[in-house]
């Protein structure tokens, strides 16, 4: 089965669970940067959690599917027909073929999620079949999709799934993210470690794949002298002289020279994703047994119904 | 130093008082942490090591437990675990850019600088800012130099490079700001490899100065597997 772009898009692009082993390398996790709504479509497309999918940013394609299969969106809410007919998102829906989707502008959040039933079929590239666009390779085209690809499918045997009540995202567009006190996180002044956990920043328009900035008053380091790079993680809090806090999201670098200052705990980084342009955001700071209680909660719920999924 | 990175992450980090045994260090740990136990990632750096690991399989205090047996063990065994990799260089010309310039600013010729930077050994300190972007122990004090005011748009991949007093191999094509004085036809990431970079588990590193005929030859080669 193959699927044609009619029309690619801001950055629709082939991602799966990415690369999570190859920090080392410098290479990012990368990956559906909202992996649990990508793993949530694939359950109601009839599909094992982490088959590849089309990631969806701000503004969607048009595809037009050969032959039937099942399609299922999660994440953002995102203006989607077939055939001129609105469809709903979270659930999946029947496509004849010849049929042709529409996906607009996302509605809330940023990132939408399509699966499609059997999974996208592309080469694996270092273990994963998305797409690392700095490094030109994955994705099955070693860039975002364009108009006249075409994508090809897995075949399946049909298994559509109806998404359990609380399964899927409430995205708003002021985000609260919990997070842990980072190894810098003392060389904030008194007064900033204090903002830190109390103020709404706002997301500026530099926002991608690989991190956000944020615009606020700013954060005072009483160390000014730079940091020798050191490791980082995607949800990584940093704060470079300036003060403008930046967030590492999914394919930031594996290294870096900013303090540390928070560190967005596991069950919530896959939230990262849905932060828009223009949103607030504002940090919880929890300690480890918090963390530890919410990724077990959360842990629980999902592989309830996907066993093999995790955070 | 051991401090958290969140909940799934912990971080050494050398003491001051330690910083110019650090490099070792890091990397005897390194090797000792993947016999150790099953990590998500072992991440060395300058002076730190990131250790990251799933907690549904192991909790903060046992994460803990296996980073400080590396620590000790480093302490203890002084290990020198040495692998060396030669890396032919073609040094100035259209492969180094910046090598004139360097030059006269120095008050080098160019047989004097490709002398000074391809004589030692080079630690590989970390991998990690991009896919093969390897950052080397620190380059001759005559050769320091800052690095570009406005980066280049485009440093082709295997580009030896120096900013300040380090010195580095960019891995694939990327835009930098690092003055550039050679290039090395090897293929320092293929993420299509069935090992992607030569670097890996690398711990030292010999530039071996080539000429361009060479360097052409040697591309050809990897054209042709």
């Amino acid at each position: 089965m193959s699927i044609e772009v009619l029309s690619a898009g801001l950055s629709t692009q082939i991602q799966d669970m990415g690369r999570p082993h190859l920090r080392h390398l410098g290479v990012p996790h990368g990956g559906a940067a909202d992996y649990l709504s990508l793993a949530l479509a694939n359950y109601c497309a009839g599909n094992p959690h982490n088959c590849a999918g089309l990631e969806i940013t701000l503004s969607g394609p048009t595809l037009r599917f050969d032959k039937p299969t099942i399609i299922a969106l999660c994440g953002a809410d995102i203006d989607a027909k077939l055939d001129e007919v609105d469809i709903e998102i979270n659930k999946a829906i029947s496509v004849k073929a010849g049929q042709i989707l529409s996906l607009g502008r996302v509605l809330t959040g940023m990132r939408s999620y399509l699966a499609v039933a059997g999974g996208i079929d592309c080469k694996a590239v270092l273990g994963s079949q998305g797409l690392y666009e700095t490094g030109k390779f994955g994705g099955g085209f070693g860039r975002t999709v364009a108009r006249g690809d075409m994508i090809a499918v897995k075949s399946f045997q049909p298994n559509p799934k109806a998404l359990p009540i609380g399964a899927a995202a409430k995205i708003s567009q002021h985000h609260i993210l919990r997070c842990i006190k980072g190894p810098e996180f003392h060389h904030l002044d008194e007064i900033s470690r204090l903002t830190f956990g109390s103020q709404n920043f706002q997301v500026s328009s530099q926002t991608n794949r690989m991190g956000l900035r944020l615009n606020g008053q700013p954060l005072i380091l009483e160390q000014t002298s730079s940091m020798t790079s050191s490791p980082i993680l995607p949800g990584t809090v940093q704060c470079p002289p300036s003060g403008q806090l930046i967030i590492a999201a999914i394919d930031g670098h594996c290294i870096g020279g900013y303090a540390r200052i928070g560190q967005i705990i596991r069950a919530d980084r896959h939230l990262i994703a849905q932060i828009g342009p223009h949103h607030r955001v504002s940090f919880q700071t929890i300690n480890q047994r918090e963390a530890q209680k919410i990724l077990k909660q959360k842990s629980i719920f999902y592989q309830s119904f996907m066993p093999e999924f995790s955070f | 130093m051991i401090r958290p990175l969140g909940d799934d992450g912990l971080l050494y980090i050398v003491p001051e008082a330690k910083r110019d045994e650090a490099v070792p260090m890091i990397q005897t740990m390194t090797a000792k942490l993947s016999q150790i136990a099953e990590f998500e990632n072992i991440v060395p750096a300058y002076n730190s090591l990131l250790i990251q690991f799933r907690p549904q399989d192991m909790s903060m205090e046992q994460a803990r437990a296996h980073l400080e047996k590396a620590l000790n063990t480093a302490n203890t065994e002084q290990e020198k675990i040495a692998h060396s990799l030669e890396i032919p260089v073609c040094y100035g010309g259209i492969y180094g850019p910046d090598l004139d310039d360097i030059c006269r600013a120095k008050q080098l010729t160019m047989k004097e600088l490709i002398q000074i930077h391809s004589q030692p050994n080079y630690t590989v300190c970390q991998l990690g800012f991009l896919p093969g972007f390897a950052y080397l122990s620190a380059v001759d004090e005559r050769l320091h130099i800052a690095r570009h005011k406005t980066p280049r748009l485009h440093v082709a991949a295997g580009s030896v490079g120096i900013a300040g007093w380090q010195t580095g191999l960019y891995g694939i094509d990327s835009p930098g700001g690092w003055q550039i004085i050679g290039r090395t036809p090897l293929n320092l990431f293929n993420p299509h490899a069935a090992k992607p970079s030569p670097l890996i588990n690398v711990t030292q590193i010999k530039f071996k100065p080539i000429s361009a005929k060479t360097f052409n030859q040697i591309t050809e080669n990897n054209y042709e597997h």
